[in-house]
């Protein structure tokens, strides 16, 4: 069997411990973003499932429905360059902005709408829905402070 | 799963190996973050983007369709 050369294996060793330092940053950095991207998503199939629901029953009318839909698009837009944009991401670098701007974008589909609804089940589901992104967002927050 | 220091020895080894054969070392480094880090993140996150994709679709067909109920 070859065996390396001594004078290399102090090269090697740093190498290791390197890639094992970058990696410990690695696996807390990314599933926290991501998490954060999932739960985005939960969020909108939650949103586009209950206007479903409700439009079928009549308690929303089809210019209600649209206009949940039409704000549920940027959304989505963003998710996905969001998403693109964290499969190209490495530790150490800085946050995707489309991620920040779905941050944003979350918050004020939020506002637009719960005040669309009526009190109920189906609010309740979007209500904990984007809870849970939001909680998720709070993570990435604190992860921005540590980077 | 855990690192062992039976592990390292022979990333040690292997690594010695391809530095001795002229490997730049930047891309030794790259070679072991990907072997180390695992598919775990990307694979999620290749997995969201069909889903983002899928709700794009839905979004846009439901748009199209309601769209077409309110004009007429």
């Amino acid at each position: 069997m070859l065996r390396p050369r001594p004078s290399l294996v102090p090269v090697a060793a740093l190498v290791v411990a390197l890639a094992l330092l970058s990696i410990s940053c690695a696996g807390h950095a990314k599933p926290v973003l991501v998490k954060f991207d999932a739960s985005v998503l939960t969020a909108v199939q939650t949103i586009a499932s209950v206007e479903r629901e409700l439009s079928s029953v009549g308690v929303l009318t089809p210019a209600q429905s649209l206009g949940i839909r039409l704000k549920l698009r940027p959304v989505i837009t963003l998710g996905e360059q969001a998403t693109t944009a964290l499969l190209a991401w490495q530790p150490g670098q800085q946050t995707p902005a489309s991620l920040l701007h779905l941050s944003t974008s979350i918050g004020d589909l939020l506002t637009t709408v719960i005040g669309m609804l009526p009190d109920g089940t189906a609010k309740a589901r979007i209500l904990t829905a984007i809870a849970a992104a939001q909680q998720a967002w709070s993570a990435v927050i604190v992860l921005m402070g540590d980077v | 799963m855990p690192v062992t220091a039976t592990d390292v020895t022979r990333w040690v080894n292997a690594l010695s190996m391809l530095v001795s054969l002229g490997v730049p070392i930047v891309n030794v480094v790259m070679m072991v973050r990907r072997e180390l880090s695992g598919p775990d993140a990307d694979a999620v996150l290749r997995s969201l983007l069909s889903g983002w994709a899928a709700a794009k679709t839905e979004n846009d067909a439901r748009i199209s369709e309601l769209q077409a109920t309110v004009k007429t």
